[in-house]
């Protein structure tokens, strides 16, 4: 069997066992011992690639970003800022055609560019947008599925853990990644408003139980007003937290790491002045950073140890090598590429698919011209869909249990995020069809 | 006040000594050296603010946070593993294995505890592979850092990432056994 053989079995072996059920970690590191073994009939390098991936494949500077994002994202989580938000959106923009839909969105946005985690942002807009969007006669479910949607912006507008991790794994600069996400992200946002907005005038019913008396509560005018300097008072917090962890990333003032560090000062200087740390809240906040960040770190690890077995199989290059002799156009790759991270989207997490696929296809793009931080805004949309399809979508699940209402099922918030996934799909094909989205600002 | 983001519930509950020692003993085990991974992490974004500020404001940058943080990362993850495997809290596609228990849950049980032993070799390969390391890191006494800048010595480090696999592989044990011995319990 030749080396190239022996890389796909490995690879079809480790898609069996992770579908399987295996723990990612434990087959990434069982797969690359394997191969390495076996394909260089030398076990003793395969200890050794082994020690050292371990020892220092994670031991740089950039990886600390990871816990201090995560940390910054629940302080701010825990500290009441995106219900702030939400008030201050619901405020400005109760009268626009499905204003509370529009809101969560806007909402969304701004929260995204604290936090990275689109988990987080789901747990906190459920618990703060579908009441008061039931409340104002949109139906429950419909709420929901306008907050699992828009939570995905977490994703991709910076900074975001998934670009985080495309960049470590493609070896492109963690803040060109963060400059890339930032056109598609509000591409994504626009074009989340104008569905909304579209769909309540076109299938009232989809959007709400009652569409007169919604309509009447939207143009109703009485009722209590936000002062400025009470939504000023909202806003200011998180206001100032993005101008520093952005502005200073943006500035060059910053390295991502320092960003992440100071950002989770930040917060956690909000949190204080908000007194929302109290009974062991502190504590708590610790003990989840950690372990969101191990289980991604681990993963890490394991990952940079199967992908020197994949380029000890030449496997990259030899796929690559395939795929121009294929006959694939960059674009066609892109399609057929995107078409396959959605299909693991419904049965994998995101960062196990990045692991899995990025490591094979980032030098299949480099080797078609592709721009490699276009290549991993598509990637992460496309991976970011999966947060919303079944079986897997994450999100969804996130935004039922939070919920916790039996009038609401799983199957009607997939339902009704499906308006989402198809706008995903557009801004997907418009970001494929034209790189500068991505690499204008870089 | 601050009810936006529910806390999942403490998974990090040991049981008592009394009825299952092992168990017990691991567990605390575990939870302490994950309780030191998370407060490393709240000093690494002290150490990084510091010099932030101390660089720009002072003119009094700290030397050598970079190459700090890098390798307190390795540590954090070595500290948190075996916690993490012990509330079974690492990532895995459990679509497939769900719908496995419900038609059979003794193989699903089976599939889990062979799941745990391969966890366990994975964990034994990498404390075989490091602890030659860790030896040698002793006796050269090998640091990391710039000479007559800042040193570093490196053992401490080695020492964590072999603690850390160890109480893994015991953790990764410890639930296989157990898997196995309700499933047992279950068929008998």
């Amino acid at each position: 069997m030749t080396t190239l053989a022996i890389g796909f079995v490995l690879i079809a072996l480790l898609v069996g066992l992770v579908l399987l059920g295996l723990q990612i970690a434990y087959a990434l590191f069982a797969v690359g011992f394997l191969g390495i073994w076996i394909i260089r009939g030398n076990i003793d390098l395969a200890f050794r690639m082994m020690e050292l991936t371990a020892y220092s494949g994670i031991a740089d500077y950039l990886f600390a970003t990871i816990p201090l994002f995560v940390l910054m994202g629940l302080l701010v989580s825990v500290s009441n800022v995106g219900r702030d938000t939400f008030e201050v959106a619901e405020e400005l923009l109760r009268r626009v055609l499905c204003g509370l839909g529009v809101a969560t969105v806007a909402a969304n946005t701004i929260f995204a560019a604290v936090t990275g985690v689109s988990i987080a942002s789901a747990a906190v807009f459920t618990r703060v947008a579908v009441p008061e969007m039931t409340r104002h006669g949109y139906r429950p479910a419909f709420a929901a599925g306008t907050v699992a949607g828009s939570s995905v912006l977490g994703m991709l507008i910076p900074p975001s853990l998934l670009l985080i991790i495309y960049g470590v794994l493609a070896e492109v600069s963690i803040g060109g990644m963060f400059i890339a996400g930032l056109i598609p992200g509000m591409l994504l946002a626009i074009g989340f408003v104008a569905m909304l907005m579209g769909i309540s005038v076109l299938f009232p019913g989809f959007v709400y139980t009652d569409p007169q008396a919604a309509r009447v509560k939207r143009l109703d005018r009485s009722g209590p007003k936000m002062s400025a300097a009470t939504m000023l008072g909202k806003l200011i917090p998180i206001i100032l937290l993005v101008f520093l962890v952005l502005g200073g990333l943006y500035s060059g003032f910053f390295t991502p790491t320092e960003a992440g560090g100071i950002g989770a000062f930040g917060a956690l200087i909000i949190a204080l002045w908000r007194r929302s740390l109290g009974g062991g809240k502190m504590w708590q906040v610790m003990k989840q950073t950690g372990a969101i960040s191990v289980a991604i770190l681990v993963l890490l690890i394991a990952a940079s140890y199967y992908s020197r077995m994949l380029s000890i199989a030449g496997l990259p290059n030899a796929i690559a090598d395939l795929v121009r002799a294929g006959g694939f156009s960059p674009l066609g790759f892109l399609m057929f590429y995107s078409v396959i991270i959605l299909l693991m989207g419904m049965i994998l997490d995101s960062t196990s698919i990045l692991l899995i696929m990025v490591p094979i296809a980032a030098p299949i793009a480099q080797g078609l011209g592709i721009d490699l931080s276009h290549f991993g805004i598509i990637t992460v949309l496309a991976v970011e869909i999966g947060l919303l399809t079944p079986p897997f979508g994450i999100s969804v699940f996130t935004v039922h249990n939070t919920l916790d209402d039996p009038n609401v099922t799983v199957e009607q918030i997939f339902a009704a995020t499906l308006p989402f996934i198809g706008v995903m799909l557009l801004v997907l094909l418009v970001v494929a069809l034209v790189p500068s989205t991505a690499t204008a600002l870089l | 006040m601050a009810d936006d983001i529910e806390m999942t519930a403490d998974a990090g509950a040991v049981p008592a000594f009394a009825t299952a020692p092992v168990g017990a003993v691991l567990g605390s085990t575990a939870n302490l050296l994950s309780a030191i991974g998370t407060v490393w992490i709240g000093l690494m974004m002290v150490m990084i603010v510091l010099d932030v500020i101390g660089r720009n404001f002072l003119n009094a940058p700290i030397t050598g946070v970079a190459e700090i943080a890098g390798r307190s990362v390795v540590a954090i993850v070595f500290l948190q593993i075996s916690a993490a495997v012990m509330q079974g809290r690492l990532t895995r596609a459990d679509f497939l294995i769900r719908r496995i228990e419900r038609a059979s849950p003794a193989s699903a049980q089976l599939l889990n505890a062979l799941f745990a032993l391969m966890g366990a070799l994975v964990f034994a390969l990498i404390l075989w592979a490091s602890w030659p390391n860790m030896i040698k890191a002793w006796t050269t006494a090998e640091f990391f850092g710039v000479q007559g800048v800042f040193t570093i010595p490196t053992f401490p480090f080695r020492v964590i990432t072999v603690i850390g696999c160890t109480a893994a592989l015991l953790a990764c044990l410890y639930r296989a056994t157990m898997t196995l011995r309700r499933n047992t319990e279950a068929a008998l």
